[in-house]
């Protein structure tokens, strides 16, 4: 071979690839069969540029028609080879990226399945879109509808905060080589502290009916925006402004089933790429990768909160049967005590009243007079149970006048006076008079109370003892406290306090305190116990303005 | 010596207040009926009627009317087992209202204040 065949490159750049290439044709010119043995691994380059291979097919063609159709055919040949080549590459580069894509999804959706926790779902695809070779975003935002309130509000941001976070958080990452599973599992596994961006985040709300905001734009239009630089002068609201990047950002709906949950805002801000319309698909296949687990744990919450309803109305449905049948009670009560005025109380009558004619005509100490003293005295008994029974089931027709409290309990405690004083017992009298406790009550009824209480107090003092009454004011009630130092009520008795009939008294009709009780609560008040054994015991009426 | 009415249909409570009020100087005139208890005011002129009301209340009431048609100024005690109406008719119509009781105390001491005006 005549050395003008030497002075042309002895590598070859093939288009697609960095590295230089040694050129096959020539060494096998060169009789260098070896370092190229198989046909197949004999690549076309850059050929039709090549000039060795300019002069090898001029003088392949010849001068004869048909050499230079073949010589034409052979070029053509070698160009469309170019083409496929280039073509097979960029499928290639797709193919892996797609592939990529796929990757992430699952890596993401495995890690979505790990969790209930709705933070750490929005978390994991945040991490998704921020982290991650398939979109790497600088920083990803994600917004929730309130389908009770019709508004979009702000749930979770996850990026750097400046460019110096940015570049140490980015730079640990390549050193600790830290993989992407890496960084899904410690988003499941740790619990996050709000970071900044959230916080921010959190501050927006906007309103479903604001039509000329961007974000809700994408959230009714059910379309994603990718908006950029130019874009940004018009945009509203401007509040956007001071959260994304001035260069552009991108908004994908999240959408399950065709209703939106969400949105999805990614921005470059550090970076500053261009976000590419390449992206906008595949990051809409991750969101709605995304909403199925995100409506998921929303119904979950959803379920939970039924749920609890459900037990409410469920106890406040017990509770009023309770009360239904209470009322039932009272009505039979109600019914009772017609007969039992008539009934019981007549006989009474001529049985008390004979006893009394009988005993006056005997003299004291003489035979059979004591048996008529028993008679009277347990036919007086039974008068006094048969008018609390009576008192009991009263209808209540309050008489409501305007009452001085204080008065009135001083009133009480006057005709009180001989028999506290009989029974050795102390009064202390702590009344409010720096404004007048003046309420709308049936004063023969709260007298009844007070005659109810402070007997009981009475009565739980045999040995003398120190009764305390009070009267106070609590926001838009007046109260007034019964507190004696006497024996006490047992824990397992406080409970039946109220319970009609129950009485730890030889002589009580067990009808005193539930009477009491009934008469404050027609007054719209109540009542509080405090009790401790041998200590003393303590009633609170509050009575209302 | 004065005149009591005394409406009561229980037979043993009529014996016992005729006897305590006899006891105490009254001469005591009696009846069981509504109807009666009208014809005997108008006959007897009494001074003072005690009435029972009774469940039939309309009953009592009516004669209550009556009585007090015929004379304005008659006395009327109202003697009921019952309180309930205690605040619905005596301050109107009755002079005064009393619970049925063994003790007899409360009634005589009423007798006496109306007999006196």
């Amino acid at each position: 071979m005549s050395s003008d065949f030497f002075d042309s490159p002895l590598y070859c750049f093939t288009p697609g690839k960095e590295e230089q290439e040694n050129c096959w044709l020539q060494l096998l010119a060169l009789g260098e069969k070896a370092e190229f043995p198989f046909p197949s691994d004999r690549k076309l380059g850059n050929c039709l540029e090549c000039s060795f291979f300019q002069k090898l097919s001029s003088r392949f063609a010849g001068r004869r028609n048909a050499d230079r159709i073949a010589e034409e055919s052979l070029k053509a040949l070698i160009g469309q080879v170019r083409t496929c080549d280039s073509q097979v590459e960029k499928i290639n580069t797709d193919l892996e990226k797609k592939l990529e894509e796929l990757s992430l999804l699952k890596k993401v959706s495995d890690a979505l399945l790990k969790s209930k926790d709705l933070d750490k779902i929005l978390r994991i695809i945040l991490t998704g879109v921020t982290a991650g070779e398939t979109f790497g975003f600088n920083r990803g935002f994600i917004f929730l509808v309130n389908q009770k309130t019709r508004s979009l509000e702000g749930r979770m941001g996850l990026g750097p905060k400046d460019e110096e976070e940015a570049f140490k958080i980015w730079s640990r990452i390549k050193k600790e080589k830290v993989t992407f599973e890496q960084m899904l599992e410690k988003v499941l596994l740790s619990e996050e502290e709000e970071n900044e961006l959230t916080l921010k985040v959190k501050e927006l709300s906007f309103s479903l009916e604001e039509k000329e905001n961007i974000l809700v734009k994408a959230i009714l239009e059910k379309k994603s925006f990718n908006l950029k630089e130019e874009n940004l002068l018009s945009l509203k609201p401007k509040e956007l402004l001071n959260l994304f990047s001035p260069k552009g950002f991108m908004l994908v709906p999240v959408l399950s089933e065709n209703k939106p949950l969400g949105l999805l805002a990614v921005d470059n801000l550090f970076t500053q790429n261009k976000i590419l319309e390449e992206d906008r698909v595949a990051l809409e296949t991750f969101a709605n990768q995304a909403a199925s687990q995100i409506e998921n744990i929303l119904l979950q919450q959803e379920l939970k909160q039924k749920l609890k309803e459900l037990e409410h109305t469920t106890k406040l449905l017990r509770e009023n049967q309770n009360y239904l049948l209470q009322a039932e009670r009272w009505v039979d009560i109600g019914k009772l005590a017609t007969t039992v005025a008539h009934e019981i109380k007549t006989p009474l009558v001529a049985i008390g009243g004979y006893a009394r004619r009988a005993l006056k005509r005997s003299e004291q100490g003489k035979p059979g007079s004591h048996e008529l003293e028993v008679i009277l005295k347990e036919t007086e008994r039974l008068e006094s149970i048969t008018s609390e029974i009576l008192d009991y089931s009263k209808t209540t027709k309050l008489n409501y006048e305007k009452i001085d409290l204080n008065q009135l309990i001083k009133d009480a405690l006057e005709v009180l006076k001989d028999k506290l004083k009989y029974n050795g017992i102390k009064l202390k009298i702590r009344l409010l008079t720096e404004a007048p406790l003046i309420l709308e009550l049936d004063p023969k009824r709260i007298e009844q109370v007070l005659f109810n209480l402070i007997e009981n107090a009475i009565e739980a003092m045999p040995q003398g003892g120190l009764l305390t009454v009070k009267t106070k004011r609590k926001e838009n009630f007046a109260l007034f406290e019964i507190e004696d130092t006497g024996c006490g009520i047992s824990q397992e008795n406080l409970e039946k306090l109220y319970v009609p009939f129950f009485t730890t008294k030889p002589k009580g009709s067990g009808l005193g305190l539930p009477v009491s009780k009934k008469i404050i609560a027609d007054h719209s008040g109540y009542i509080e116990v405090k009790s401790e054994v041998d200590k003393g015991t303590k009633f609170t009426v509050y009575l209302p303005f | 010596m004065y005149k009591i009415l005394l409406v009561e249909d229980e037979p043993n409570l009529l014996e016992l207040y005729k006897e305590e009020l006899q006891d105490e100087g009254y001469e005591v005139l009696t009846t069981m009926e509504g109807e009666d208890a009208v014809l005997k005011t108008k006959k007897e002129l009494p001074d003072l009627v005690i009435l029972d009301i009774k469940i039939k209340k309309l009953q009592g009431l009516e004669v209550l009317k009556k009585i007090k048609e015929f004379n304005k100024d008659l006395p009327v005690i109202l003697n009921s087992a019952y309180e309930t109406f205690k605040s619905d008719f005596s301050s109107w119509i009755a002079d005064a209202y009393l619970i049925k009781s063994s003790n007899l105390a409360e009634l005589k001491e009423k007798i006496r204040e109306l007999l006196v005006v």
